[in-house]
């Protein structure tokens, strides 16, 4: 067997990697590429696979890192008794016990989903995205068994819940046309369209089994003259709620829409 | 809606090392994506039997009936159709090409098929009737075509009738159960 070739290219040392890697901020490997189709312009219309931004400087809990850590590993939710109770008072966007001690450290429970009993065949869950030691605030509470996840019934005051160990997905796909460069820091998508026509919405999602990536697509249909310069994708169903915002694109060559065009956009993330 | 499609081979994401040249008609092909620290990563076929997961939401078929009717010269549109046509639509206009090639498909399976969402599908036609064509000022829907759209979406079928949509679209022989 010949041995192995050496490159003829000068190499760094791995310590001197390691020292200059240090005084960077963090990376990761998971990331995702977007491509953005204005479908009404056939081929013409057409775009290109671009990178996106990964959010991993972030501070809170909507940075790309913490999100993922705590979707595969395991969320603070199992450390506590009141994971599992019963409210003292409930409304559209917020369930109260009273009793608890929600835990509040670092990220607190922001990303993590409650599930409120309704009746013996109807529950509804919330993404959280504050708490307090006896507050969580959800971004709505969803009907389960919709497809679109559309919002469910406010539970009673008194309805029983508990707070599932991992985080909620990221499945919630938005626009802006805004132009404002993005950073690994955004927390939010700067003036995010929430116009009926432009409105959040849950990508179809598609895995292959054994696959190394999974894809997120949406159609979007002006009714307006609108240039749509960066999408983002996040973990609840309206700018108010905010949500976990891991994936973050500036559109190279922003497509101008007039009302009656579809604008396709396609993820692809790698894991 | 849960379609499994099955499949025999499969579209999966490669590294490109640094000793292949990748072109710029290659990016403009869209033949590559951009990998995560500068370089590339190229689809590629895998060969193994499998199965691809597609939850799709209903506001995406709804999103595909309103590409369907608004009329766009030039371009090939069904006008009103129905649910059955409009997943197949989708899984083949704007999944697919993600997933697998159609020649890859060996059988479909629908699960959890809740049906046609229709109060969605007002609200969401009713703005493009109100919306008008931005040069010619008319309603990007007629509103006399709205109550026949409306109908074709909801049109009735059953399960067993969708999956054989899905094999006869694809030109895929249904598996005997």
């Amino acid at each position: 067997m010949s041995p192995p070739r050496r490159s003829s290219a000068r190499k760094r040392s791995l310590s001197s990697f390691v020292r200059q890697e240090s005084k960077s901020a963090p990376k990761s490997d998971f990331f995702s590429v977007w491509r953005t189709d204005a479908l009404s312009r056939g081929r013409e219309g057409r775009g290109k696979w671009r990178h996106n931004l990964t959010t991993t400087t972030a501070s809170g809990y909507t940075c790309a890192n913490d999100w993922l850590a705590k979707l595969m590993g395991f969320g603070p939710s199992g450390t506590f008794a009141t994971a599992v109770g019963a409210a003292t008072a409930s409304g559209a966007t917020s369930l109260t016990n009273s009793g608890a001690a929600f835990t509040t450290a670092g990220q607190g429970l922001a990303g993590q989903v409650v599930v409120c009993w309704i009746s013996t065949t109807v529950m509804v869950y919330g993404i959280i995205v504050a708490n307090t030691a006896t507050v969580l605030t959800v971004d709505q509470w969803y009907n389960g068994a919709s497809t679109t996840a559309a919002a469910g019934t406010t539970p009673a005051a008194t309805a029983p819940y508990i707070i599932l160990p991992f985080q909620g997905s990221a499945q919630w796909m938005a626009v802006t046309q805004n132009a404002t460069a993005p950073t690994t820091a955004d927390t939010v998508l700067t003036a995010e369209l929430t116009t009926a026509d432009w409105a959040r919405a849950v990508g179809t999602y598609a895995h292959t089994a054994a696959a190394s990536t999974y894809t997120l697509v949406h159609l979007w249909t002006s009714t307006t003259t609108v240039t749509i310069n960066k999408e983002a994708q996040f973990g609840a169903c309206n700018p108010t709620g905010g949500g976990v915002m891991p994936f973050e694109s500036a559109e190279p060559t922003p497509p101008s829409l007039v009302s009656g065009d579809t604008l396709q956009n396609t993820i692809t993330v790698t894991i | 809606m849960i379609v499994v499609i099955h499949l025999s081979s499969f579209y999966d994401q490669a590294a490109v090392p640094d000793d292949v040249k990748v072109t710029p008609k290659d990016v403009a092909s869209g033949r590559v994506k951009p990998g995560k620290f500068g370089g590339y990563t190229t689809r590629v076929t895998r060969k193994m039997e499998t199965h691809s997961t597609v939850t799709i939401d209903e506001r995406s078929l709804v999103q595909r009936l309103v590409f369907e009717v608004i009329p766009r010269p030039g371009l090939r549109k069904l006008g009103p159709c129905n649910r059955k046509q409009l997943v197949a639509e989708f899984l083949d206009g704007n999944l697919l090409p993600e997933v697998a090639h159609p020649k890859h498909i060996t059988g479909f399976e629908v699960e959890n098929d809740q049906g046609p969402d229709e109060k969605l599908a007002r609200e969401t036609l009713a703005q493009f009737v109100a919306a008008e064509h931005h040069l010619t000022g008319e309603p990007l829907i007629d509103p006399a075509q709205l109550e026949a759209i409306i109908a074709k979406y909801l049109e009735p079928y059953s399960h067993d009738d969708h999956v054989d949509h899905l094999h006869a679209r694809f030109g895929v022989a249904k598996k005997a159960s």
